[in-house]
């Protein structure tokens, strides 16, 4: 059973990169509204990335904390938690309509973790970089709540990436690694 | 419903730390049940979709 999820709302389909992509929204506890981007890949592959609106400009904007100034104090956990079950909300959604859809996050790098300085043992040749705090957190995060009954987990560690793909679906791995592989090769 | 956000299309954000063109084989791994039980807290429940 799911926690608290902030109410969001469908603001509509747009193309990025030549992706379908959904777009929603919804307002987190400090009153920020962030956007969750649904693109749909084939083979019912969902990719699920989200950002706060206010750096919709930016290239980091996948990468960016919030200041301790935004937090107000606090952590920070609790938000992040009912962010991650607003997005997990909008998951089921999906998958409610398909049974066979998969979903993947590739787990974004901090700002440090981009700097060479201070993480150069994980950022990889091809410019990834492996086992990010964000896919620490978020693959966990999601053992929690899809049962390896109706899900295979898969994770790409070096490339901070995860799959969890529905037993519905006939992908083979090497698929889901060659899928991994163009998507960093052509999107990120 | 029309869509009321102007979003950045720029082909590349930063999930890496540059842009390559040097090539890495990512491999993928399937977890195991007890790969998954094993780090979950048992303090949740399954989503039951």
């Amino acid at each position: 059973m799911l926690g608290q999820c902030f109410d969001y709302k469908s603001v509509g389909k747009t193309t990025i990169n030549g992706i379908k992509t959904d777009l929603y929204t919804f307002k987190c506890l400090y009153n920020l509204a962030y956007i969750l981007e649904v693109e749909h890949h084939p083979d019912t592959i969902f990719i699920i990335k989200f950002f706060q609106k206010n750096h919709k400009d930016s290239k980091f904007r996948y990468s960016l904390l919030n200041k301790k100034s935004i937090r107000k104090g606090s952590t920070g956990a609790k938000n992040f938690l009912i962010i991650l079950n607003t997005v997990i909300k909008i998951v089921i959604e999906i998958y409610s309509d398909n049974k066979s859809s998969s979903f993947g996050f590739m787990g974004a790098p901090t700002k440090d973790e981009l700097n060479k300085k201070l993480n150069k043992s994980n950022i990889n040749i091809d410019g990834t970089v492996s086992q990010t705090k964000r896919f620490n957190t978020y693959s966990i995060y999601v053992k929690r709540y899809f049962s390896p009954e109706k899900f295979e987990h898969i994770e790409i560690t070096s490339s901070s990436s995860y799959l969890i793909k529905s037993k519905a679906s006939h992908l083979k791995l090497k698929a889901v690694e060659k899928f991994f592989q163009e998507y960093v090769d052509n999107y990120c | 419903m029309g869509n009321i956000l102007k979003l950045n299309k720029s082909s590349k954000t930063t999930k890496k730390a540059f842009v390559s063109t040097k090539k890495v084989t990512h491999k993928a791994r399937v977890l195991t049940a007890s790969d998954v039980q094993a780090n979950r807290s048992m303090a949740y429940t399954y989503l039951n979709i």
